[in-house]
């Protein structure tokens, strides 16, 4: 009952406020636009090219450097992606500072860091109707965003058309995506917050589409040399997590839907049965996790970690005597993920 | 707390209130339900127009200290500074301002009722603004620095107000990072789904796991 009059007092108070600086704050996002062409606004075409871009970004081969930042940290990397029978795998080399690789394939990712450390997530079985489907297909709305064409630019040598996705609320961010003439291929994007503020970019120094991608090229460089391998295990589970309770957010933005959804379920070594959740939330642009699990040493401090454009909000809920630790992560302003965090709630089945 | 009172709280924040809203707010503001309120209001206010993340706002009420709200006792400040301003009244008509606690001209037009509530607003708005010197994220901190901040409410509570500042935005500490790290590895394994968010995911991860490994 406390937790529920908090969350509601926090809705209220954070839905009144979100609106009243929404209001005053698009002016700033105005300047930020101010200088790109707006000759040519055509909203329709503007999500056309979405479309586009989310599709070249599946199924393109390319090969690539771009240069990556949040605040005054910046790193370039390389990267190949290919994408074949149906599979696409992608590889990520670090260039700058110390060796470090990600790869991925399909939706599994390992990173190499430095000193040979493989670290690899342990995988988890989405449950439900979702198993990604919907993230697949789900595109940002006309409802959220402000979807339009600003002109045309050239990125890495190649001819680019600017796109602005503004968002119409303050619960999510704005964009400014270069795409690739031909193909509608991500060259270039910046993250803005409310303020107008740059969160992060990400921009092509070099691209060359390619349809000669080895395999060679996608196994990681250091291949053959020894390895140590370590597990991200999957959401701490609780063991005070009767069978059938589940776990519902009881607030989500306009427009966001519920993508995805796991539900760990660990046997210990002495047979009790231990159960995490997570849940993944999109808008066909921004996407936020929420992990409920069990609360334990070595837990997120409580209020928002912020790297760059993303924000884990850790908030501790109390229900029936026990603690469990709702965790959302995501690219969404501090704001949206308390929100969410604050108004998860048990859900008996 | 009714509805009625923490709109004459926002009201008074947007420069909005009228006497009737001041004087709700200022019956009520021994309530440490009032002034947390008030904190939370004003820091998720300035953390909208600054578009920093201020850690009132990311923690609940429940911690006052970690709140900023320093255990200042606002309604008796508020009180002396109306008390002080009763005694002044009869000169007031023609006065200005000349203390701290006064940092506008008055209005010298104003009748002796409105000037009363006037200052009275000058007056809580000047002790309230003392809880957000000692904001644990204040408006200087970094902006176009590493973009990469931990805004956790611990380890504040155990610091004077001159501290707060200084512990604001700080390094994670190792098992922070490495915990942290692990979110961000599952949410952009969540994230890349079909690979239809493209590189963008693994770049934002590579760019914070690589790094601080």
């Amino acid at each position: 009952m406390k937790i529920n009059e908090r969350a509601v007092r926090s809705v209220l108070v954070v839905t009144l406020l979100v609106w009243l600086g929404v209001s005053t704050h698009q002016g700033a996002m105005a300047d930020e636009l101010a200088n790109a062409d707006v000759s040519n606004v055509e909203a329709v075409n503007g999500e056309a090219w979405l479309k586009r871009m989310v599709n070249a970004m599946q199924t393109q081969n390319y090969r690539g450097v771009f240069v990556y930042s949040r605040g005054s940290v910046s790193s370039s990397m390389k990267v190949i992606h290919r994408y074949k029978e149906g599979v696409d795998r992608e590889r990520l080399v670090q260039l700058d500072g110390e060796m470090g690789e990600i790869l991925r394939t399909g939706d599994e990712v390992i990173c190499v860091l430095p000193g040979n450390r493989v670290v690899s997530l342990e995988q988890n079985i989405p449950t439900g109707p979702f198993a990604g489907a919907f993230s697949r297909t789900l595109m940002p709305k006309k409802d959220n965003y402000m979807i339009s064409i600003k002109g045309e630019d050239r990125v890495a040598g190649h001819l680019a058309v600017k796109i602005a996705v503004m968002a119409k609320d303050g619960y999510r961010y704005n964009y400014l995506l270069w795409l690739e003439k031909t193909t509608g291929l991500l060259l270039k994007s910046t993250l803005i917050d409310l303020n107008g503020q740059v969160l992060e970019r990400f921009h092509y120094t070099s691209l060359e589409l390619a349809a000669d991608i080895t395999d060679a090229e996608l196994e990681p460089s250091r291949a053959g040399e020894v390895f140590s391998h370590e597990t991200v295990p999957a959401v701490k589970a609780s063991s005070d997590w009767p069978d059938n309770m589940g776990w519902k957010v009881d607030w989500l933005p306009q427009g966001f839907m519920q993508v995805n959804k796991v539900i760990t379920d660990n046997r210990a070594d002495n047979g009790e049965v231990n159960q995490g959740n997570i849940q993944v939330f999109s808008d066909g642009l921004a996407s936020f996790s929420v992990f409920i699990e069990k609360p334990g040493k070595g837990n997120m401090p409580e209020g928002a970690s912020v790297v760059g454009a993303t924000v884990a909000y850790a908030h501790r809920l109390k229900w029936k005597n026990h603690d469990y630790m709702v965790t959302v992560v995501g690219e969404v302003p501090v704001t949206t993920a308390m929100k969410v965090a604050e108004t998860v709630v048990p859900e008996m089945h | 707390m009714d509805d009625r009172l923490k709109e004459s709280i926002s009201a008074l924040l947007d420069d909005e209130g009228d006497e009737l809203a001041l004087r709700r707010v200022v019956n009520q503001s021994d309530h440490s339900e009032v002034k947390a309120l008030w904190g939370r209001y004003h820091k998720v206010s300035d953390m909208l127009s600054t578009g920093r993340h201020l850690q009132g706002v990311l923690s609940s009420p429940r911690d006052e200290v970690a709140n900023g709200l320093i255990n200042i006792d606002i309604s008796g400040q508020v009180s002396e500074a109306i008390e002080r301003e009763q005694m002044a009244e009869p000169k007031a008509e023609s006065m200005v301002s000349k203390s701290a606690d006064e940092p506008f001209p008055v209005n010298a037009a104003k009748s002796t009722n409105g000037l009363f509530f006037y200052r009275a607003a000058i007056a809580a708005m000047v002790v309230l603004s003392v809880l957000l010197v000692f904001e644990p994220f204040g408006h200087d901190v970094q902006s176009e620095q590493e973009s990469l901040v931990a805004l956790n409410s611990s380890p504040v509570e155990s610091l004077s107000g001159s501290d707060l500042r200084q512990v604001a935005e700080k390094p994670f500490t190792p098992e922070h990072a490495r915990r942290l790290n692990e979110y961000l590895l599952r949410h952009a394994e969540n994230s890349v789904s079909g690979g239809r968010s493209g590189v963008m995911p693994l770049a934002r991860v590579a760019s914070f796991t690589i790094t601080e490994n």
